[in-house]
């Protein structure tokens, strides 16, 4: 996974730079006044269309008759326009014949791609013209030197800003509303106000289930801390990650041991993190720097509470909410947000997430799922005690001697009745373990009674 | 013991091509009726989810063009990634999805759709 997210940090850096749905179009349909050209480059009227007048002809003026201007032997160019990179330019025209032509940008002051190129053409058909590139930056116009006759109807240039200049009627049609400006066309912005963000994307809930006597075995009913999540990742026009929303409910509790939750952002440094919000830390127990990370943290580790009896509305008993006759207590709905450094660069690619417990009492104690690795202020000294088998260096870790976890995660909502085995509530489970996760999928989900649940035994 | 595990390994693997039906009523096997007795095979983590890569193969020979929005969305039709890519470059992304996930949904720019099997943990959008 890390080599994986590496490898596709390496290709996103390399890859993209900002894209936006900014465009150039003109119609020369509509009413169109074109700045006479001499023998210099007009950069006078840089929002104009610009032809080679006296003494060379031109190209024609706009043309009610065939919907254009036409041109012979002569040139033409564009407005200037500020190029972003990739772009694609597309000219519509109609010829008597084939044309051939040379194309170039000027960026006022040279030429740059220069090209002689030909188009096919069929008398009183449309056909398209274009050029893509992925590497044009800067202020440009486009000129067009046709050695034939052809009319041309219509231009459009995608990725690229236009500001409209004097002297001239230029009608642009701009590829949509983009209200925040950051790119991306509001009818696929989720945030068409917001230009630090564009795309929201949603996963499944799901919840994590700890055993809470790590490295000892307990009962096996695996509610002495369970963490319900749902995760909404949001990132801008330019695919950068700018926040990870959560949000966290504690359904049940029924450990001996008052406990927190928190996540680590595998391969993510705490400097990567503008800010925290949102969480819950009423104790000591966790230090945390000014953007909201774990002070003494390699990767970035963000505490989601400190103790859950404080995000909790407890019934009153020892347990909340995993004794069936007892009376149901609720809890709180952290909705908890963490924003990244737009200059971080960093993309939904780049979220590994390992999340854990850990007690109130002792930071360092934590139990992550199985395979999982400690943070930096894990308490190593319990790994190999009681029947823990973790064994960093083999890449075994929150595993005990018999192969079995302290955490389960799962799409399910539901979870065993206190001091219940699990396998006597989820009939399905072991069943699921054993075959290496590839039989009963929906061990959780599935609510055939008697075959995969005993609701008896589920609260 | 190891090998009364075995043979109820064998049993579950040899019902799992049964019909729906029939593995509904399957019991578990009589030797596990305690989470401590769950005989799991080596490297199963226990987790509900699993990493998948998804990844959009450059075109190759194409030219460079400018990016379009892809997105991926499960049967639930919650949306798991909306991308910017240019297709002549393409993209490699890991994404975490339930461990029971067996396709996703792949909407293109033009909001065309098409269900695309996960195979070995990688899904390729075209």
């Amino acid at each position: 996974m890390k080599n994986l997210t590496k490898l596709f940090a390496v290709l996103m850096l390399g890859s993209f730079g900002h894209f936006s749905n900014a465009q150039f179009h003109h119609d020369f349909s509509s009413s169109t006044t074109i700045e006479n050209w001499g023998n210099a480059i007009p950069t006078s009227n840089p929002g104009c269309f610009s032809r080679y007048a006296s003494p060379h002809g031109a190209f024609y003026e706009y043309d009610a008759v065939v919907d254009g201007i036409k041109g012979n032997g002569k040139a033409i160019y564009f407005p200037y326009v500020n190029y972003q990179g990739a772009f694609e330019l597309k000219i519509e025209y109609t010829a008597p014949s084939s044309v051939n032509f040379w194309t170039n940008f000027h960026n006022g002051s040279s030429w740059t791609n220069g090209a002689n190129s030909s188009a096919p053409a069929s008398p009183g058909v449309r056909s398209t013209y274009t050029i893509r590139s992925s590497n044009l930056t800067g202020t440009h116009r486009f000129g067009l030197f046709p050695y034939n006759e052809i009319t041309i109807h219509s231009v459009t240039i995608t990725n690229v800003t236009y500001s409209p200049g004097q002297g001239c009627s230029v009608t642009n049609t701009s590829a949509c509303t983009d209200s925040d400006g950051d790119g991306e066309c509001d009818s696929t912005d989720d945030f068409p106000n917001d230009a630090d963000k564009a795309f929201s994307m949603k996963s499944a809930r799901m919840s994590f289930m700890y055993e809470d006597l790590f490295p000892a075995y307990g009962d096996f009913d695996f509610n002495d801390l369970v963490v319900s999540t749902d995760k909404e990742v949001i990132t801008d026009a330019d695919n950068n990650l700018r926040v990870l929303k959560m949000k966290v409910l504690v359904p049940a509790a029924g450990g001996r041991h008052a406990q927190g939750w928190a996540v680590e952002l595998k391969g993510i440094n705490p400097s990567d993190v503008v800010s925290v919000n949102g969480n819950s830390l009423t104790e000591s127990v966790v230090s945390v720097g000014a953007n909201g990370t774990e002070n003494g943290q390699t990767n970035a580790v963000v505490p989601i509470f400190d103790n859950y009896q404080t995000v909790i509305n407890s019934n009153g008993g020892p347990f909340f909410n995993t004794v069936a006759s007892a009376p149901v207590g609720t809890c709180d709905t952290l909705v908890v947000e963490i924003e990244f450094a737009k200059s971080s660069a960093l993309t939904i690619g780049n979220l590994d997430y390992n999340f854990f417990s850990f007690r109130t009492d002792a930071r360092g104690h934590e139990i992550h799922e199985m395979g999982n690795t400690p943070t930096d202020l894990a308490d190593l000294t319990l790994f190999g005690t009681k029947v823990d088998a973790t064994n960093l260096g083999a890449g075994k870790s929150y595993e005990s001697v018999d192969g079995l976890p302290w955490a389960i995660t799962t799409v399910g909502t539901t979870y065993a009745i206190e001091k219940v085995d699990f396998v006597e509530a989820y009939l399905k489970f072991a069943a699921w373990a054993q075959s290496g996760g590839s039989l009963y999928q929906d061990w959780h989900t599935n609510t055939a009674e008697g075959t995969y649940r005993n609701s008896a035994k589920i609260y | 013991m190891k090998r009364t595990l075995i043979l109820s390994t064998l049993a579950v693997l040899a019902l799992a091509s049964c019909s729906k039906e029939e593995q509904q009523v399957i019991s578990l096997p009589d030797n596990v009726s305690t989470f401590r007795k769950i005989n799991a095979p080596d490297g199963f983590d226990f987790k509900g989810t699993k990493t998948i890569t998804i990844s959009l193969l450059a075109q190759s020979g194409a030219p460079s063009q400018p990016s379009t929005l892809i997105k991926v969305l499960d049967s639930k039709e919650n949306v798991l990634l909306k991308y910017k890519v240019n297709p002549s470059e393409g993209f490699e992304i890991p994404l975490e999805v339930p461990a029971s996930t067996k396709e996703l949904i792949y909407e293109g720019v033009d909001g065309s759709r098409k269900t695309i099997n996960i195979s070995n943990n990688r899904i390729t959008l075209n």
